[in-house]
């Protein structure tokens, strides 16, 4: 996992519940206290996990109102750190159609295989006359999060769609599908 | 020397990172994508610009790669293309050609490339195929036949290879447009077809030959069994078209075969059970006609199977087969009814023969009376009298089988012949109580081109056998002229009151030694082959001898038909009865026999004393002044000296007849009668002689006789000819007549 995710995850337990929580997630996550999360460096996904994991108990957070508060502090990072791509998209389906390749961006300064792909391919997208098909596959699970990233990118254009999971690995499907329409 | 820098240190280290990721980026100026940049920033700018670089070194590095790929992918197919490609620049030169154009024209890749196409193009084989519009488009510095725009389709042309050989090509090609739509040149594909020319040609020839091929060859659908194929030859003969019998299957020419039949037929080909089979069959022509073939079926056995069938015409082979089965059957039928002739005949002559040799062993006995003696003489005479009847009809019959007997043409008065034949049989007719009338019904030729002798012989024997059969009543000979004016034909019937015949007998009748019944020989004599013989004769005639009608208990009408020739001009009897003189009224035998000859001068040649006793014996019996001559030489000197003594008056010939045998010493009876006419002798000459063979007789006519007998002689036909011959001609020699004892 690249390490721009486990960052905002600190800045967000951080500004909301404090420094000593964050500590607490790094303790609990086994996470050094000062190793320092670089955005374009790529990290352990196992790492990623115990993070995430440990922000729900320290935060006292359900995986949804967790993934939600994420999505909405990563977008709100994203709007001022990426602002060009914002606006190459004329709208909520235009980035999403882009999403697969801006994250395929950040593997691009890997030279290991293995860690390029990990990063590489977890998305996949459909542009089914005006309905966007996603298909999702990694280990992280992270189905929730794409749809509250996406209901997100809906709300900053202003459109008018909606986001639905058509299957999930959660449930032993070999992907997640989600459809935005 | 470390540059000297304007920078602040910060500023100094950002300025090094961004040197730093220049420097790295300087590969990508060789066209080389696949790496990325990596400094060590902990700046997030000069991260994000790094992370962009890299973006844009793998996007590139993909379309790069992309491309390659793309590039290598084309060139395969071009490499692996069987047919040629060639792509001609606007300036005419070739800038593409395939592995297959270098192998085809013998020219190395680079000898292509780069050169102009048009030594590749034969223009002036070209000019034929190029297109309509080539003039008006022409671009210089292309072949013609490329000049043009859009597609020309396909091309029969020739390419001319490096070592100048012609080779026949298919060519298609089309325009190419580059990126601003502008003409780009031409993309060329050509397929050689001089093996595909060769093909054709083969397949050409093999398809004229099974064309003309008289063997028919139908290929039909295995499963609607609907025609798709028929050979010219089988079309020809059948007299359908292809289009008629696209409509039909096999079994619209098969009359005799149903789909069920055809089905079961062709089940051991459908299960793959055989690969042939085999049948003979007949088929049916658009006119109807039919004809026997022999068929050789096939199913082949690729994707969509047909029936292949070779049908051969076995007519002849049929015609040959039944012509067999018919000539043995004839031979053997002929065989079988020799043997039964031969059975027949050997028992017929025994019988008699038989009775001779016993009476003969009885007349040995010395113990007999003179009556009993008398009576085996007259048993003897009887017998033997017969069994030369038979032995002459036997004859007669075997000469006609043996196709010897031949019918003479000569003009013959059907009257005369009728007249003759009822004086004679009114005898043996009023011998029995039995009235013989000749009737005609309209008129009668007068003549008729025919053989009189046979024609009196089957009146005689159809009469004889009415008046055998006959009890009492009377038997009417009715003749009639019946038939087209084309084919007409004399028809004489011969109705008696006699006793009938039944069905199976009357089948039985004209078969040699048939009579009605067996025992009917016995009762009524005659030899059995009386009926086969005249009618032989009538066919021999030109017509036929059948029972036409005939009733149990009440009589039979026999019919002899004899064609006569058309008869314009000729002259017409309208009262054919009152025309004829018929020696009439009913005589006695006894009387007959009397005043047969009385006063008839007949001179006897003849050099055997036993038989020169024999005939003057018979003659002087029945009144006749017979004078006899020992040769031939003899003979002459003495009618030529009578006939001296009476030359210039006008008194009688010296003989009203002459007999002569032909077979003596001195002279024989040829040169005699020969020496005889050439002196102007007109007299009746009847021959004696002993062959019985019709070739005989003939030379008897031909050294000048008027008529011939037979030996031995029998006394009564002896007469009747003597009589026939002397009054016909009371004084002179005239009309040919002729007839045999
Ligand atoms: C400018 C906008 C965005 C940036 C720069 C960005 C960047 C990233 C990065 C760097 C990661 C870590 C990738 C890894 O290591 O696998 C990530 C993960 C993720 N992003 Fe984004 N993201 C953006 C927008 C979005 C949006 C709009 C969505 C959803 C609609 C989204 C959905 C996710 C999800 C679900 C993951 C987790 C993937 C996983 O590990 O399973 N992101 N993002």
């Amino acid at each position: 996992m690249v390490g721009l995710i486990q960052k905002l995850l600190f800045d967000l337990i951080e500004s909301s519940a404090g420094e000593e929580a964050g500590r607490e997630v790094r303790r609990r996550a086994d996470v050094p206290q000062d190793k320092e999360f670089l955005i374009y460096e790529a990290y352990d996904d196992a790492e990623f996990r115990r993070i995430f994991a440990s922000m729900l108990d320290v935060l006292n957070l359900g995986q949804e109102e967790a993934e939600e508060a994420f999505a909405a502090f990563f977008l709100k990072d994203s709007e001022v750190r990426w602002p060009i791509w914002f606006k190459m998209a004329k709208n909520a389906r235009e980035f999403l159609l882009r999403q697969p390749r801006i994250h395929n961006g950040f593997a691009t300064s890997q030279r290991d295989p293995a860690l390029r792909a990990a990063i590489d391919d977890k998305f996949e997208v459909e542009d089914c006359d005006g309905e966007v098909i996603v298909h999702y596959k990694s280990a992280n699970q992270l189905c929730g999060l794409y749809m509250a990233l996406a209901r997100r990118v809906i709300i900053h254009y202003g459109d008018n769609a909606v986001v639905k999971e058509a299957c999930c690995m959660k449930n032993g499907a070999p992907e997640c599908e989600i459809h935005i329409l | 020397m470390a540059l000297q820098s304007p920078y602040s240190a910060d500023n100094q280290k950002l300025h090094d990172l961004v040197e730093e990721l220049a420097d790295q980026l300087c590969p990508a100026v060789d066209g080389q994508f696949d790496f990325s940049v990596k400094v060590s920033s902990h700046d997030e700018s000069i991260d994000k610009l790094q992370m962009l670089v890299n973006l844009v070194l793998d996007s590139a590095s993909r379309a790069v790669q992309e491309l390659r790929g793309t590039k290598d992918y084309t060139e395969n197919i071009i490499r692996s293309m069987i047919d040629m490609l060639l792509v001609v620049a606007p300036d005419g030169n070739i800038v593409t050609a395939n592995e297959a154009t270098c192998k085809l024209l013998g020219y190395r890749h680079q000898e292509l490339i780069g050169h102009p196409a048009s030594m590749l193009f034969c223009e002036e084989d070209i000019s034929g195929a190029i297109r309509p519009q080539e003039a008006m488009l022409h671009k210089p510095g292309l072949p013609s036949c490329l000049a043009g725009e859009g597609s020309s389709g396909n091309v029969e042309t020739t390419l001319r290879a490096k070592s100048g050989e012609e080779i026949s090509v298919l060519l298609s090609d089309s325009t190419m447009l580059d990126g601003h739509g502008q003409f780009g040149g031409v993309v060329c594909i050509a397929r050689d077809t001089t093996e595909s020319r060769r093909l054709q040609a083969e397949r050409e020839r093999f398809n004229r030959v099974i064309q003309q091929s008289l063997n028919e060859i139908y290929i039909f659908d295995s499963e609607t069994l609907h025609f798709v194929d028929v050979n010219y030859g089988a079309r020809k003969n059948l007299g359908y078209s292809m289009a008629e019998l696209r409509e039909m299957t096999p079994l619209s020419l098969k009359p005799e075969f149903t789909a069920e039949l055809f089905a079961e037929l062709v089940k051991p080909l459908r299960s793959r059970t055989v690969q042939k089979i085999q049948f003979d069959t007949i088929h049916q022509r658009k006119n109807g006609s039919q004809y026997p073939v022999e068929v050789h079926l096939q199913l082949t056995d690729d994707h969509s199977p047909m029936f292949v069938a070779i049908i051969l015409d076995i007519a002849e082979r049929k015609a040959a087969e039944t012509l067999l089965v018919e000539a043995k059957a004839v031979a053997e039928s002929a065989s079988a009814a020799k043997s039964d002739f031969l059975a027949n005949m050997s028992h017929e002559i025994r019988t008699p023969m038989t009775a001779i040799l016993g009476f003969a062993e009885n007349m040995l006995d010395v113990e007999q009376s003179d009556s009993e003696r008398l009576n085996c003489v007259h048993t003897i005479r009887r017998n033997g009298e017969y069994l030369l009847c038979l032995i002459n009809d036997i004859l007669d019959l075997s000469k006609i089988e043996a196709g010897e007997m031949v019918a003479e043409c000569r003009d013959c008065h059907p009257c005369r012949v009728i007249a003759e034949v009822a004086s004679l049989m009114r005898v043996p007719a009023a011998a029995k109580g039995l009235l013989l009338n000749i009737e005609y019904t309209g008129a009668i030729p007068e003549t008729i081109p025919s053989d009189s002798t046979r024609l009196r012989q089957i009146l005689i024997n159809l009469i004889g056998n009415a008046i055998k059969f006959t009890e009492t009543g009377t038997i009417r000979l009715v003749t009639s002229l019946v038939g087209s004016d084309d084919k007409p034909y004399l028809q004489f019937d011969v109705i008696d009151t006699g006793r009938g015949l039944t069905e199976s007998q009357a089948n039985k009748l004209f078969q040699p030694f048939m009579q009605a019944d067996t025992s009917t020989t016995r009762k009524f004599g005659g030899t059995g082959l009386g009926l086969t013989i005249s009618k032989r004769f009538a066919e021999l005639l030109g017509g036929d001898v059948v029972i036409s009608e005939t009733e149990l208990g009440v009589g039979s009408t026999f019919r002899a038909t004899v064609a006569t020739c058309r008869l314009d001009g000729m002259r017409m009897l309208d009262d054919p009865l009152s025309a004829t003189t018929v020696p009439d009224a009913p005589v006695s035998v006894a009387q007959e026999s009397q005043s047969d000859l009385q006063g008839f001068r007949i001179l006897l040649v003849e050099d055997n004393r036993t038989n020169q006793a024999l005939i003057v014996g018979m003659l002087k019996k029945v009144g006749a002044d017979v004078s006899v001559e020992e040769n031939g030489r003899l003979a002459l000197d003495r009618v030529l000296a009578s006939m001296q003594r009476t030359s210039g008056g006008h008194s009688q010939p010296p003989f009203d007849l002459i007999l002569m045998d032909m077979q003596m010493p001195v002279m024989d009876g040829y040169k005699a009668t020969g020496a005889l006419r050439k002196e102007g002798y007109t007299g009746p000459i009847i021959a004696l002689t002993a062959n019985a063979m019709q070739g005989d007789g003939e030379e008897c006519l031909q050294a000048g006789c008027d008529d011939y007998a037979t030996k031995p002689i029998d006394r009564k036909k002896l007469i009747e000819l003597i009589r026939r011959n002397a009054q016909l001609c009371p004084s002179q020699h005239g009309t040919i007549s002729t007839g045999r004892c």
